[in-house]
C-alpha cells in the first residue's frame, strides 16, 4: 500500500491554482467587504451565519456555551476522542487542559528553543545555501520536537506520511462542519499515518517506566517520559476533596486514551499551525521590506520581543485560517453589551462561520490595519485566538518561531536570484515549497 | 473641595463639577463648546501652569443611556461637566478663574449657560456655586502624583535640552576646559529650552453608566463603598501604563440650582468614568479588563444594562462604549505627550539634578560620559557615545 501523501493527493495544476486563489485572494476580500458592511450576516437560503467584525468575533469566542464547538461529526471520523479543541466548556474539557498544561510546562521553552536553534542552525550550515524552507527547514524542525521534546520517535520512513496525516487531518477538522464521504475517506486515511506513530511512541515509554528504573530522553524529561513517570496528589477519599491526600500515578488519574488524544491534539494542532505560519510569515518578510528590515533590525540587536512582536504582526497580515466553526445552542442574539438596535439576532443550531483573519483587519478596532506595525496594541491580534479554545501551544509556537526565525535572518534569508524558484507552491491552504537564499558562511558561524 | 475619602494625598487634586443647563441654552452651550474647540486653543489656561487635563462636556438627558428596564430621562435640565486636576489649593485654584482677566472672561462665557450662574465675580457667590455643584471623586488616579505642571514642563525641558546636548557633541574631543563650557553653557541654556512638541495621540473618555433606578439605591452605596475602600490599595489604573489621570464618581442626582424648586431629578443614579489616556480607548479598556478583571464587574458588573453573566473585555468596551460621549473642549497641558514620555523625563531630571549636584561643578569628561552611558541604557536603551 502507498504511503500516504498530501502532495501527491494535490498535484500541482488547476485545480490547486483555483483553491490557491479562492483561498488567498478571494475569500479574504469578500470577508473584507463584509466585515465593513454585515459584520454578522446570516447567508440567505443557507443555515450559516458568517461572523467578521472584530467585537463580534470576539463576542462569539467568549461565550462558548452559547456557541459551541460543532466537530462531533469530525472527531468520530478521526477516532479522536476528547480531542482538546473539538470539547466544549465542560468539567471534562478543563480536566484534559488543565493536564495538558501540567505536561507541556511553560518552564520547557529553554529546552524547545534549544532543539529549534540547533536543528535549523545544522540544517542551513548543512545546505549549500538555497533551501525549501518548509520541506527542509521548517518540517525538520518542527519534528525534531515531536521527537526529542514530545518523546515520540518518527521513523524515517514514516516523517513524510506522518507528517502530511497531520496537515490533512488539521485541514479536515477546520474545513467546515458539512463532512461528506470523500472527505472523510481521505481524513481516515490521513490520521492512520498518524495513530500508529504514537502509539508506538506511548507502548515504548510505557514499556521503558514499567521498571523501577526509568530512562530520561535524549534531553532530559520528554513530555512522555514526564507522563509515566509522574504522581499527582489526590484525596484518598474521593467524597472528602479537603481530606488526606495519596499519592498516585498520573496515569491513573488522566488515562492513557486522554494523554493518547491529547499528544494527536499537541502534535496534530502544532505541525500544521505552525508550517502553514512559518510559510506565511515568511511570505510577508519576502513581499513587504518594511516588515522585513524590522526584523532584521530585531535580530541584530538581539531585542527577542521586538523579534517576536513583529512575527505576530506578519502572521496578523497573512493569517494562517480563513474560517473557524461554531453553532448557536438555541436561538441567541449577538451585540450583549450594546444599546438596543445594535444586536443581531442567530436562530438555534445555526452554523457561525467566524474569520478572526477578516476581523484582524476590522478599521472600526484595527487602525492602518494592512500596514505592517510591529507596535501596534497587542489587543488588535488574535492569532492564537480568543478566550475560550485560546491556543493551548502558543508558548510553544513563539519559541519555535523566534528561534527559526532569528537563525533564518541571521543568514540573510532572502528570496533566490533565480526566478524560476520565486513561485510558492501551495498545496490546499499551505504553503508547501518555498525556496530562499541565505549565507551558508553565516549558518556555519553559527553551528 | 475635592473628593473626600477616595482621593489619595497627590500634588494634583481632581474637581468634578456638574450643573444644570436648562433647555433652551443646551444648544447654544453646544455650539459654544464647538466654536471655542475650533478657534481657541486655551492658551490662557496652558500658561497658567497648574491645570493638567481639562474638559467641558454637555450632556443632554436624552442621549444619557437608557437600556432595557430602565427608566426613561424626564424631560429637565441637560448636564454640562467640567473636570479637572489642578497643582495647588482649590481657593487659589478658584480664585484664579475670578482674578486673571482672560480666564474670567472664558469662565463667564463657558458657565453661561449653566442654571443661575452668578457669574466669576462676587467671588464668594462664584465659589459656593462651583461647591455646591462639586461631586465626590470615589476613586482618583494619576501617574505622576509627585509632579505638578511645572515640574513637568521643566522635566521636559531638561530631557529635551540634554538630547540636544549629547547630539551636538563636537566630531574632534574637546579639551576637558572646553567640554567644561560647553556643560556650563548646557546648564545655563536648559532653563530656555522650549517644552518638545509631543507625537502621541491622547484620547478623553467620558461616560455615564446607570447604576440604578434614583428609587433604589442599594447598589449605589455598594458600588460607592467599594470604590472608597479601593482607594488605600495599590492603584489597578497604575497597570494600565497609557493613563495620565482617572476618576470615578457617583452622581446620585442633577443638583439643581439653589432656589429652583421645580426642577427634575434624574431618574437613574450614573456612575461618571473619565479618563485622559494615550492611545485609543479599546485599547485601554481591554488592559484594564485584563489586570483587574473582578474590579471591572465589582464596579459596573451590576450597573443597569451590563451584561452581569458574560466574561471577557468584549462585553466591557462595548458597554463603556455604550455609556460615552465624545468630548466637546478637552484641555491637556502636554498635548501628544505620552505617560512614558513624562514619567521618564522626570526620572532623568531628578538623575541630572542629583549628579549636578554631586558635581559641584564642570565634571571631568570621563565622569560625563560613564553618566551618558548610564542614561542611554536607562532611558534609550544603549546607544552612548561617551568622550
Amino acid at each position: 500500500m502507498a504511503e500516504y501523501s498530501l502532495a501527491d493527493l494535490n498535484p500541482a495544476g488547476m485545480k490547486q491554482n483555483l483553491t490557491f486563489l479562492a483561498l488567498n485572494n478571494v475569500l479574504p476580500r469578500v470577508l473584507g467587504i463584509l466585515t465593513k458592511v454585515a459584520p454578522v450576516w446570516n447567508v440567505p437560503g443557507t443555515n450559516i451565519t458568517l461572523v467578521t467584525g472584530f467585537d463580534e468575533v470576539q463576542e462569539v469566542f467568549s461565550r462558548q456555551l452559547d456557541f459551541e464547538v460543532p466537530y462531533e461529526e469530525h472527531v468520530e471520523v478521526l477516532e479522536w476522542d476528547n480531542f482538546v479543541l473539538a470539547m466544549q466548556d465542560t468539567n471534562r474539557y478543563h480536566h484534559v487542559h488543565r493536564n495538558i498544561m501540567a505536561l507541556w510546562k511553560s518552564d520547557d521553552v529553554q529546552q524547545i528553543a534549544d532543539i529549534a536553534r540547533e536543528t535549523a542552525t545544522e540544517i542551513l550550515a548543512g545546505e549549500n545555501g538555497t533551501i525549501d524552507l518548509i520541506q527542509e527547514l521548517v518540517k525538520p524542525v518542527l519534528l525534531a520536537i515531536v521527537e526529542q521534546y514530545y518523546g515520540v520517535p518518527v521513523p524515517a520512513e514514516k516523517r513524510q506520511p506522518f507528517f502530511d496525516g497531520n496537515l490533512a487531518g488539521s485541514g479536515f477538522v477546520f474545513s467546515g462542519p458539512k463532512i461528506s464521504e470523500k472527505k472523510a475517506e481521505a481524513a481516515r486515511a490521513a490520521v492512520a499515518a498518524v495513530w500508529p506513530v504514537i502509539d508506538a511512541a506511548m507502548n515504548d515509554a510505557r514499556g521503558r517506566h514499567a521498571g523501577a528504573a526509568a530512562e530520561p530522553g535524549a534531553r532530559g524529561d520528554t513530555v512522555l517520559d514526564r507522563y509515566y513517570q509522574a504522581e499527582i496528589e489526590v484525596p484518598t477519599d474521593p467524597t472528602d476533596p479537603d481530606g488526606p491526600q495519596s499519592r498516585v500515578p498520573l496515569a491513573e488519574h488522566f488515562t492513557e486514551a486522554e494523554m493518547r488524544s491529547s499528544m494527536m491534539a499537541m502534535i496534530g494542532g502544532y505541525l500544521p499551525t505552525d508550517t502553514n505560519a512559518a510559510g506565511r510569515i515568511m511570505q510577508t518578510l519576502l513581499t513587504d521590506s518594511e516588515a522585513m528590515s524590522y526584523l532584521r533590525r530585531a535580530v541584530s540587536d538581539g531585542d527577542d520581543d521586538a523579534l517576536l512582536q513583529g512575527i505576530h504582526e506578519a502572521l496578523r497580515l497573512n493569517y494562517i485560517i480563513p474560517l473557524l466553526w461554531r453553532r448557536s445552542a438555541g436561538n441567541q442574539r449577538l451585540g450583549e453589551g450594546r444599546l438596543p438596535g445594535n444586536q443581531y439576532e442567530i436562530g438555534g443550531n445555526r452554523i457561525l462561520a467566524i474569520s478572526l483573519q477578516a476581523a484582524m483587519f476590522d478599521r472600526r478596532r484595527v487602525s492602518d490595519p494592512k500596514t505592517f506595525d510591529a507596535n501596534r496594541p497587542s489587543g488588535d491580534s488574535m492569532i492564537y485566538g480568543h478566550r475560550f479554545h485560546y491556543c493551548v501551544g502558543s508558548l510553544i509556537s513563539d519559541t519555535i518561531l523566534t528561534e527559526l526565525f532569528r537563525v533564518v535572518l541571521k543568514c540573510d534569508a532572502r528570496q533566490p536570484p533565480d526566478e524560476s524558484l520565486r513561485d510558492i507552491r501551495w498545496v490546499g491552504m499551505y504553503p508547501w515549497n518555498m525556496w530562499i537564499d541565505y549565507q551558508r558562511s553565516a549558518a556555519r558561524d553559527l553551528a | 473641595m475635592t473628593g473626600s475619602g477616595g482621593v489619595r494625598k497627590m500634588r494634583s487634586a481632581p474637581l468634578t463639577v456638574i450643573t444644570p443647563v436648562p433647555k433652551a441654552k443646551s444648544f447654544p452651550a453646544r455650539l459654544f463648546l464647538a466654536y471655542m474647540r475650533r478657534f481657541s486653543i486655551l492658551q490662557e489656561v496652558r500658561d497658567l501652569k497648574f491645570i493638567h487635563f481639562a474638559r467641558w462636556q454637555r450632556i443632554t438627558r436624552s442621549s444619557l443611556p437608557t437600556f432595557k428596564d430602565q427608566p426613561a430621562e424626564e424631560d429637565g435640565d441637560d448636564l454640562f461637566v467640567f473636570s479637572t486636576n489642578f497643582n495647588g489649593p482649590w481657593n487659589q485654584y478658584i480664585d484664579t478663574f475670578s482674578r486673571v482677566d482672560q480666564i474670567r472672561k472664558g469662565i463667564k462665557w463657558l458657565w453661561w449657560f449653566s442654571d443661575r450662574f452668578p457669574g466669576p465675580v462676587p467671588i464668594r457667590n462664584f465659589k459656593s456655586y462651583i461647591n455646591y455643584h462639586t461631586y465626590d471623586e470615589q476613586l482618583y488616579y494619576d501617574a505622576y502624583p509627585d509632579a505638578t505642571v511645572r515640574d513637568i514642563a521643566a522635566a521636559l525641558s531638561v530631557a529635551e535640552g540634554l538630547r540636544q546636548f549629547i547630539e551636538s557633541r563636537p566630531a574632534a574631543a574637546p579639551s576637558e576646559q572646553q567640554f567644561a563650557d560647553r556643560y556650563l553653557a548646557f546648564l545655563q541654556g536648559m532653563a530656555n529650552t522650549a517644552v518638545p512638541e509631543g507625537s502621541d495621540d491622547q484620547s478623553f473618555l467620558t461616560a455615564m453608566c446607570p447604576i440604578e433606578p434614583a428609587a433604589s439605591g442599594a447598589v449605589t452605596r455598594r458600588i460607592r463603598r467599594y470604590l472608597e475602600g479601593r482607594s488605600s490599595e495599590p492603584d489597578i489604573f497604575a497597570d494600565c501604563p497609557m493613563v495620565h489621570m482617572a476618576r470615578l464618581v457617583v452622581v446620585d442626582d442633577l443638583r439643581p440650582a439653589l432656589g429652583n424648586s421645580t426642577a427634575e431629578s434624574l431618574s437613574s443614579r450614573y456612575l461618571l468614568f473619565i479618563v485622559e489616556l494615550d492611545g485609543n480607548i479599546d485599547d485601554f479598556l481591554d488592559r484594564l479588563y485584563d489586570v483587574a478583571p473582578d474590579f471591572v464587574h465589582a464596579v459596573w458588573g451590576d450597573c443597569v444594562g451590563f451584561p452581569t453573566d458574560r466574561k471577557g473585555p468584549v462585553f466591557f468596551r462595548r458597554y463603556i462604549e455604550s455609556c460615552s460621549f465624545k468630548p466637546n473642549l478637552p484641555f491637556a497641558a502636554f498635548p501628544k505627550v505620552s505617560v512614558s514620555t513624562i514619567t521618564s523625563a522626570l526620572e532623568l531630571r531628578d538623575d541630572l539634578m542629583n549628579k549636578v549636584e554631586e558635581w559641584c561643578g564642570p565634571p571631568s569628561r570621563d565622569a560625563w560620559s560613564d553618566f551618558e552611558a548610564s542614561l542611554c541604557n536607562q532611558y534609550a536603551g544603549g546607544g552612548a557615545r561617551g568622550y
